[in-house]
């Protein structure tokens, strides 16, 4: 079943939380709501889930608008950001919780119970508290109680943030799994873009209460729509500069150097402009003519590639990051060269 | 393992003042507050020993030990024992109806940062500070001019404000404490508002119910001040009785009811402790 | 607006039962007992301030609530004296036997304070422990006369209401934040200095609540005030009963009362405002 959201907005008091937000989510879809820490994610999540009665705007869940019925009416499963299991319950009454609620009786839940605490391959913990649970397997016990009543929308508040980070990729795995199997429709709300990037069929990247752009993953990365969301996702170089037309494209003047652009999107026009270059964009020639002259400044050693840091002619900074191998003359500190971009990168520009 | 090469062949000492200074704070907080225990449980293991004593004086070290104070009390004092048994029952009904009242309050202001409800809620907690005494006598006044007539029921009232209190503090302690996100789960997993209280919040708060209920049974049951204006002629409860035999007559049954009084105190208490761990919730 | 709990509008209807009780088991027969103290004679036939101007044109009763106030503060800087050293003891204690230290404080709280009153006749009377270890030292020949005495009061209540002393400083004590006295230790202050500088001002909001319950407990303990002071000495709550129950001198009564219940609540008040200065102070 999708969801959509229609204009929703919600302030608490005086502050505006959740800013004009519409979002239609496809059936057996999983989105991710990402951005940084108090741009409203929660707030949206508790109000699709019922907790929080928005301030204007409506949520639909499957063909119903649903912003008069109590959270226990919604169908919608919430997994919460500490788990929230019951501490005075066992697994196996936690995860039960759901179905007794709506009348369900011992037997009927003992069996869906069964079933889902294999699902989440829990089984053999049935008769422990939640004390004595890992956060990993706390992790699992939230999700299988919260499927356990079928929800028709499972919405997942930061679901990964207490794990670390071993543990996070194989959760990850598992929800996926999970949401695959089941295909329900999922809502899942983090600030790790990396986590977005990998697990979302579509993202919606939140600022200051407003969506920002609802893409997929692919033109989030190499397409986004704001300076923002270039910063946000990934690691980027957000470059000021000048464009002017050129031969063939356009010529952007920046950190004492230029820049050639095939095509110059979303901003076309000349004047000021702010360019977003990601690192690996770029790669650094020590002998050529093209491109910025640079120092380099540091070298940092990441794994299967290495991150430079450059300082440009007008000493503002510069990431480039290039692979391990390949270069035989590996620049160190102090060496001039010259930062070009890769052949046919794309590089949104941005009115400054 | 090979030693780090380089390493200094001795350590550096801690110097002479930084250790007298050191040893000066722990010994003077160790006296201190070993004095401290120690007076604080002493007066009540001589009153123990005392009532042991097989003379018919309160000397102590006792001349010698028997238990023919207890077998005084249990055979030949029906008006202690009734005495005791009025207060029991005034302290369960108390404390019963405080229960439904005051845990009700905390549920409502626990979670208000109004100012209303902080105002509420030290009015409610007033009879801690107040001159309980005043509070026995103005009861005694309003009954005396409504016409109502002392009874049982004049008593519970009185003891219902007394006790109220302790059992509004734990609850709220106890409240404030469960997590909110508790409910709004169960809420979220389907549960109607009042199979959500039953299954959660009523389990996780119980422990502090319990133990307030505990903490204001024992103060009704020990209470005087109200007491002295609220009982009928006929009608006098333990405190008051063993008060008057100290009073009057020094009498040796005294340090008997006395031991009674600790030794199910002690026990009530550990039992407490055990179940909804007391101590926690008296802080 | 959250649909998680019971909302506001439901949640306050919960206090109207026992908000109901104090109105009319507590307040109102509050301001009656304001009411009856103000008639002028035990009939209650005329209005006036007769009871309060009785009271106060007579060094008698003065005397009384002073002493009354005189014994309450006493017995709350005793237990003061008492009661830091070991709520601090506590602190540092280990865990295990932070257990037992707390139920050996929570104990004489649940304790009849009759009973624990009781300990001290035993405790101070004339075949009492103090005399005959006196004696047994040959230090005095004959007994001497513990009991009944002003001191004797001071001291007995001290130890009796001690709990509600140390309970509050520990609960400060324990919220002290600990990288505050290890950042003390590390600028180098000695223990004695941290403690001085740093823990004792940190704690002053506990030791405040504490010095209030006990005030309030001393001024009122009638039961240790009759069975300590003896006849001789009289308090506020034994006249106040006096006047009540032996002379049926019920606006007397009340004035007395009312009296006491406007010294305590006074100082409860004056304490009150210090500790949120004091509170303010610790929160930055
Ligand atoms: N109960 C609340 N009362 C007042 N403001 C709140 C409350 N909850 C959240 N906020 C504010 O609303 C904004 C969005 O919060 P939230 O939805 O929790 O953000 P996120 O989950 O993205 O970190 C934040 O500025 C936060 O301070
Ligand atoms: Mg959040």
């Amino acid at each position: 079943m999708g969801v959509t959201l229609d204009r929703v907005t919600h302030r608490y008091g005086g502050t505006l939380a959740v800013d004009d937000v519409s979002l239609v989510v496809q059936p057996g879809e999983l989105i991710v709501l990402l951005g940084p820490s108090g741009c409203g994610k929660t707030t949206l999540l508790r109000i699709i889930a019922g907790l929080l009665g928005q301030s204007a705007g409506r949520a639909v869940i499957g063909d119903q608008v649903v912003d008069a019925l109590p959270p226990n009416e919604r169908g919608a499963g919430i997994v919460f950001q500490n788990y929230a299991l019951f501490p005075h319950m066992t697994v196996a009454a936690n995860v039960a919780y759901g179905l007794r609620a709506r009348g369900a009786g011992r037997a009927a839940a003992a069996d869906a119970v069964e079933r889902m605490l294999r699902l989440v391959r829990m089984e053999t913990l049935a008769k422990r508290y939640p004390r004595e649970l890992s956060g990993g397997q706390q992790q699992r016990v939230a999700l299988a109680r919260t499927l356990a009543v079928s929800p028709k929308v499972l919405l997942l508040d930061e679901p990964f943030g207490a794990l670390d980070k071993n543990l996070r990729l194989d959760m990850q795995i598992e929800v996926k799994r999970l949401q695959r199997e089941l295909d329900v429709t999922t809502i899942m709300v983090t600030h790790d873009q990396s986590e977005a990037l990998s697990m979302a069929d579509r993202i919606a990247v939140m600022n200051r209460g407003r969506i920002e752009q609802f893409a997929t993953p692919e033109d989030i990365y190499d397409a986004p729509a704001t300076p923002f969301v270039a910063a946000f996702v990934g690691t980027t170089n957000l470059l000021r500069g000048r464009l002017a037309a050129a031969r063939e494209g356009f010529r952007v003047e920046l950190g004492g150097g230029a820049l050639w652009l095939r095509e110059a999107s979303p901003c076309a026009g000349e004047g000021e402009v702010m360019v977003v270059v990601r690192p690996e964009q770029f790669r650094l020639d020590p002998e050529g003519a093209e491109g910025l002259a640079a120092t380099v400044r540091m070298v940092l050693p990441h794994g299967p590639f290495i991150v430079y840091e450059l300082s440009l002619a007008d000493g503002s900074t510069l990431k480039v990051t290039a692979g391990r191998g390949g270069v035989a003359h590996r620049p160190g500190p102090g060496d001039a060269v010259r930062a070009a971009l890769v052949p046919g990168a794309r590089v949104p520009v941005f009115p400054a | 393992m090979a030693e780090a090469p380089g390493m200094p062949a001795g350590a550096a000492r801690e110097s002479r003042g930084s250790r007298v200074e050191r040893w000066s704070f722990y010994a003077a907080f160790g006296v201190l507050g070993g004095a401290a225990v120690t007076l604080l449980a002493a007066p009540t293991v001589i009153v123990l020993i005392t009532s042991f004593t097989s003379a018919y004086t309160l000397k102590f070290p006792p001349p010698g030990y028997s238990v023919r104070w207890y077998r005084a009390l249990w055979e030949s004092s029906p008006e202690i024992v009734a005495a005791a048994v009025l207060s029991l029952k005034v302290a369960a009904v108390a404390t019963a109806i405080a229960v439904v009242l005051a845990v009700g309050a905390a549920l409502a202001l626990a979670r208000q940062r109004a100012a209303w409800a902080r105002i509420l809620d030290s009015v409610f907690m007033s009879p801690l500070m107040l001159p309980l005494l005043a509070l026995g006598l103005a009861l005694l006044v309003l009954f005396s001019r409504l016409g109502v007539e002392l009874s049982l029921t004049t008593l519970v009232i009185g003891h219902v404000a007394l006790t109220a209190p302790y059992i509004l503090r734990t609850t709220t302690a106890s409240y404030v404490q469960l997590d909110p996100t508790l409910l709004e789960c169960a809420r979220a997993l389907g549960a109607r508002p009042w199979f959500a209280f039953r299954t959660v919040t009523l389990p996780l708060v119980a422990p502090g119910i319990a133990a307030g209920a505990f903490i204001a049974f024992m103060a009704s049951f020990d209470n005087v001040a109200i007491s002295l204006f609220l009982s009928d002629a006929r009608s006098e409860v333990l405190p008051i009785r063993l008060w008057n035999i100290i009073e009057s007559s020094l009498d040796v049954r005294a340090a008997a009811v006395s031991g009674v009084l600790i030794g199910a105190t002690a026990v009530l208490a550990l039992v407490m402790e055990r179940i909804v761990g007391l101590s926690r919730h008296v802080r | 607006m959250t649909r998680g709990g019971p909302r506001p509008a439901e949640a306050w209807q919960l206090a109207l039962p026992l908000a109901l009780f104090f109105v009319v088991f507590v307040f109102a027969p509050l301001g009656l007992l304001g009411l009856v103290s103000a008639y002028n004679e035990p009939e209650l036939r005329t209005m006036g301030l007769a009871q309060y101007a009785k009271f106060f044109g007579d060094a008698f009763n003065v005397n009384i609530l002073v002493q009354t106030l005189a014994l309450a503060l006493k017995t709350t800087l005793l237990a003061i004296a008492i009661g830091y050293p070991l709520a601090y003891l506590y602190t540092l204690a280990p865990r295990r036997l932070q257990r037992v230290l707390l139920l050996v404080i929570v104990l004489p709280l649940l304790t009849s304070a009759v009973v624990r009153t009781f300990a001290w006749i035993v405790i101070l009377g004339r075949l009492g422990i103090v005399n005959s270890a006196l004696q047994t030292l040959g230090w005095i020949d004959a007994p001497l006369t513990l009991l009944y005495t002003p001191t004797a009061v001071v001291v007995a209540l001290a130890q009796i209401e001690m709990p509600l002393m140390v309970l509050p400083v520990i609960t400060a004590l324990m919220n002290i934040d600990p990288n505050l006295t290890q950042a003390s230790a590390v600028l180098g202050a000695g223990r004695w200095r941290t403690f001085w500088a740093v823990t004792l001002p940190l704690s002053v909001p506990g030791l405040l609540a504490g010095c209030l319950l006990v005030f309030a407990a001393a001024a009122s303990a009638f039961v240790t005030q009759t069975l300590i002071g003896g006849g001789r000495h009289m308090f506020m709550p034994v006249y106040i009963y006096q006047q009540a129950i032996q002379v049926y001198n019920y606006p007397f009564a009340a004035t007395l009362a009312v009296i006491l219940l406007v010294s305590v609540l006074a100082v409860v008040t004056v304490v009150n405002v210090l500790g949120r200065r004091s509170r303010g102070f610790v929160h930055g």
